[in-house]
């Protein structure tokens, strides 16, 4: 198994299907100094891209076509134990918070949301994880 | 001579022949005596009568030795007496009149061998030679049993009948063969009023009964007999003289014209050669009876009417196979037939045909006949064919023994009932519906506007922290966006806090909060409002202390929602003050938030809490959909409180809140324990860490007290989500204590982080929470959390709960190294 970071520093997946919210977020993520920010508008792709890739945190909007967030952290659910990864949900649905935790999530931020609260928690969810 | 001796002859023949009939005769006990009584002779009669045998007596006793002695005793003196000369008690006073030439039958009992006894008559005739001299005595006895028992049978007779006469409750009323009173005894004076002097030999009974009754009994009389009966005694007596028993009632008249119906018993007095010689009328009152059956009557009858008028349910009497006995006005009402129409016919007429084919009536009348009463629901069809929604109870009547007499069945027309139901309830769902679609809508809807604003919010703040920086013009541009944008986004958590509220889906979180924390935090998050806008701000001092029932967070963002009103709505270098009282009467407490505004008039105050109802924008042009208000009355009330204002035009409003006033947190007495930072880093040996991530400084000043009891355990806390979980990666507390509703990431998330970092993923979290549902600790259960406590806190189970963890810590730390 690889280990969960290189030196690039962690590996982090962005998953919306709206290419404005992915925008904001890279950019916000890299001026964080996140180097090795990746993202997709395909829900259906993330769990083969995280078999791949060994991503350290997901960034998962829920409210997506063909394919809601709480089906992607389901088919996640599989190949967790073997690529652990940290998941945190961006949402509209301010009142999906509980649910996202009892389905997998392991933290919730409600849309719209202001940058430093999203940097900080993604460093929090990132040092967690970190060895 | 021989003429002489010839009727000699003769005379001797026949006494002869009387002496052997009476001494052969077992109907009488012959007993012949010498002249000093000893037995010389006893027959068949004596033996039989007196249980010796001829052998037991003669020549060894006397009559009086099988007499009772008593008797013989009073006999002699009695005798001593009636002659003047003394006699013996023994055989003389048994035979001393016929030695005296007296007739001489008494009655005297003898003594049987077997020692009963019985009455005797007894003949005593002295036995006398040629010259008269007495040789001996023959006592003839006969067995008096029979007719002593007849004589007291008379007497007991005769007493009844004295009874009867002179009883005061019977009138005895007896007449001649034409009816003449001849007696009229005691009860028929009371009863009548007349004295039997007004009407002896005067008078017939005919005179004192209703001479209609009296007629028409003649007349009935008549044709049942088949020969004309004149109206008066004869048709009284009539009967009786035929010897038919004749009881019958009449009403008889008394003295002072007065009434009262009476039961009479005629007989027919005869003579011995049966020929009527007057008649016994008998008679009793019978007033009491009478009243008896009337009022009985009456009632029945007056019964039988309420039952008949009732017209809003059908009181219908089935007989015991179900057919219809009686009907009522409601019946008629509600199923449509008359009662000729319908008595005597089987209820099932009343149910549906596929109820009938299934034997739902015959099944109906066996349940209430088991159990006495039976009720049921169900669609029962009228004469018209129209089925109608009926209530039924069957009562199974029974007789004193228990048997089965009939059914009462009570039925109800409960249709227009059921139909008002049915729209009511249709009302209720659509408006229900109604609700729910518009919670629904307003949910949604604001999750729709979320999105794009979270683009305009986002990209505005990163077009603000760009390098090269945005010019001065730009920058003023940028933070126009940004604050459009986030008042927008304030707008739409209220539209869907009162969406969540109305839905009834909003989840609180009650517990004691302590007014003094809460306060200060308010006030240090409105001072900055405050200053930009020139208002002077005044919080009460902090020594007054108060703990209300609340949830923290709502609470806040009430008197947030009220202090950011007062001064946005203020005058310009106006003052807001908050104040805090205590009601100890209402146990309450009492937040006034103080403006000196415009002030509102009576009108606007009553649309005040009303949403989309926002005031005073066109004065000052202020920002504001008045929804945080309608949001805050809402969230007041959830926590079983009140919301209100009072304004004064020119002067200012007053806005208040009131709260249940609890009691706060019992702080058990210990010394205080003083953690110094620079102990954060790291734990000398043998003293446990434990993490505490609390918002609400009660919980944590309580919880701090408990540990500082154990010299074995250090504290450590933090105030939200984020700082306990940067804490808890930096010291490795051995347990954490998480509470679940924390500002920023909630407890839940800070435990999936901690779970999820190498360091932290063994350390036991026991969740703190005031969400008390079973479902919450469930969810807390299952989100991973060591053990779930609820609040308020129970010292016991929380040093327990303690004291498990840390050995858990303890064991994992032994294994780890």
């Amino acid at each position: 198994m690889l280990p969960a970071t290189d030196a690039l520093g962690p590996r982090i997946l962005i998953v919306d299907d709206q290419r404005s919210n992915i925008r904001l977020l890279e950019q916000t993520l890299r001026r964080a100094g996140y180097a090795e920010v990746m993202s997709t508008v395909e829900p259906r792709e993330v769990a083969a891209l995280h078999q791949q890739n060994h991503y350290d945190l997901i960034l998962l909007d829920l409210q997506m076509p063909e394919m809601n967030g709480f089906q992607v952290m389901e088919e996640l659910q599989e190949t967790r134990s073997a690529n652990p990864v940290s998941i945190l949900v961006l949402s509209a649905d301010s009142t999906a918070r509980e649910t996202v935790l009892e389905k997998g999530g392991d933290s919730f931020i409600g849309k719209p949301f202001r940058l430093p609260d999203v940097v900080e928690r993604v460093q929090l969810m990132l040092k967690a994880a970190a060895p | 001579m021989a003429a002489v001796e010839l009727r000699r002859k003769k005379a001797l023949l026949k006494t002869g022949a009387l002496q052997n009939a009476i001494l052969n005769s077992a109907n009488f006990s012959s007993i012949a005596t010498d002249e000093k009584g000893v037995i010389q002779l006893f027959n068949v009669g004596a033996e039989r009568m007196l249980g010796y045998a001829a052998a037991d007596v003669v020549d060894q006793i006397t009559p009086a030795d099988i007499s009772d002695p008593q008797e013989v005793i009073a006999r002699a003196a009695a005798l001593s007496v009636e002659l003047g000369t003394p006699i013996t008690p023994g055989f003389e006073a048994l035979a001393f009149k016929a030695s005296r030439g007296i007739e001489d039958i008494y009655e005297l009992t003898y003594i049987r061998k077997d020692g009963t006894r019985f009455p005797a008559i007894v003949s005593v005739t002295a036995l006398r030679d040629d010259r008269e001299a007495v040789i001996g005595y023959l006592l003839i006895g006969t067995d008096n049993t029979a007719r002593k028992e007849a004589e007291e049978a008379l007497a007991e007779a005769a007493a009844l009948q004295n009874a009867i006469f002179n009883s005061a409750n019977f009138s005895s009323i007896a007449t001649d063969a034409k009816g003449v009173i001849q007696v009229f005894n005691v009860g028929a004076e009371r009863m009548l009023g007349y004295a039997a002097t007004d009407v002896l030999n005067k008078i017939t009974p005919a005179e004192i009964s209703d001479p209609q009754e009296v007629i028409a009994r003649a007349a009935a009389l008549s044709l049942e007999l088949g020969t004309p009966i004149t109206p008066g005694f004869e048709a009284l007596a009539f009967k009786a003289s035929r010897g038919i028993e004749d009881i019958y009632e009449l009403t008889y008249i008394r003295k002072d014209g007065t009434r009262f119906p009476a039961v009479v018993s005629v007989t027919a007095l005869r003579d011995d050669r049966q020929a009527v010689i007057g008649y016994l009328l008998i008679g009793t009152d019978n007033s009491a009876r009478k009243h008896a059956e009337e009022k009985l009557r009456w009632t029945e009858g007056s019964f039988r009417l309420m039952v008949e008028s009732v017209s809003d349910y059908a009181i219908v009497m089935l007989d015991p196979e179900g057919r219809v006995a009686s009907w009522n006005t409601g019946a008629q009402r509600i199923k449509g037939y008359h009662a000729d129409e319908i008595l005597g016919r089987h209820f099932s007429t009343f149910y549906q045909p596929d109820d009938v084919a299934r034997g739902k009536p015959q099944r109906d009348l066996e349940q209430a006949a088991s159990s006495g009463r039976h009720e049921d629901e169900g669609w029962r069809i009228r004469k018209d064919g129209s089925l109608f929604w009926a209530n039924i109870v069957f009562t199974a009547i029974r007789d004193q023994s228990g048997n089965l007499r009939g059914f009462a069945k009570l039925t109800r027309d409960l249709t227009e009932r059921n139909k008002v139901e049915a729209t009511l309830k249709n009302a209720r769902a659509i408006a229900e519906k109604a609700n729910l679609a518009k919670s629904d809508f307003l949910s949604s809807m604001s999750h729709e506007l979320r999105s794009p604003l979270n683009a305009i919010l986002g990209f505005a703040q990163l077009m603000e922290s760009d390098s090269p920086a945005p010019t001065p013009a730009q920058g003023e541009s940028i933070i126009q966006i940004l604050n459009a944008g986030w008042y927008l986004l304030e707008l739409i958590n209220e539209i869907l806090d009162l969406a969540t509220i109305e839905s009834g889906k909003l989840s609180m979180s009650l517990e004691p909060v302590s007014l003094n924390e809460l306060l200060l935090e308010c006030h240090s998050m409105i001072e900055p409002l405050a200053q930009r806008r020139g208002i002077t701000m005044t919080f009460p001092r902090s020594d007054s202390v108060y703990t209300v029932h609340a949830d923290r967070t709502r609470i806040k963002q009430v008197l947030i929602n009220l202090l950011s009103n007062a001064i946005k709505y203020n005058t310009p270098k106006g003052s807001v003050a908050l104040d805090c009282s205590a009601n100890t009467a209402s146990g309450r407490v009492r937040i006034t938030v103080t403006d000196t505004g415009a002030g509102l008039p009576p009108e606007k105050l009553a649309q005040l809490f009303q949403p989309f109802n926002r005031l005073g924008q066109e004065v000052n042009g202020e920002e504001g959909t008045g929804i945080g208000l309608v949001v805050s009355k809402r969230l007041v009330e959830l926590m079983d409180g009140n919301i209100g204002v009072e304004s004064t035009i020119g002067t200012g409003s007053v806005f208040w809140v009131e709260l249940l006033s609890t009691a706060p947190l019992v702080l058990p007495a210990a010394e205080e324990k003083i953690v110094a930072a620079e102990s954060v880093a790291a734990a000398p040996d043998g003293l446990r860490t434990l993490l505490y991530v609390e918002d609400n400084p009660a919980n944590l000043q309580l919880v701090e007290r408990l540990i500082a009891r154990r010299n074995d355990v250090r504290l450590l806390s933090a105030v939200d989500g984020n700082r306990g979980v940067e804490l808890a990666r930096t010291v490795l507390p051995d347990v954490i204590l998480m509470d679940i509703n924390l500002p920023g990431i909630s407890g839940i998330e800070a435990l999936k982080i901690l779970r999820e970092g190498k360091t932290t993923a063994h350390i036991p979290i026991v969740a703190l929470s005031a969400n008390a549902m079973p479902r919450d600790i469930q969810r807390g259960m299952d989100a991973g959390f060591f053990r779930y406590l609820t609040k308020p806190i129970k010292v016991s189970e929380f040093m327990e709960t303690l004291n498990i963890a840390l050995a858990f810590a303890e064991e994992h730390h032994a294994a780890g190294n």
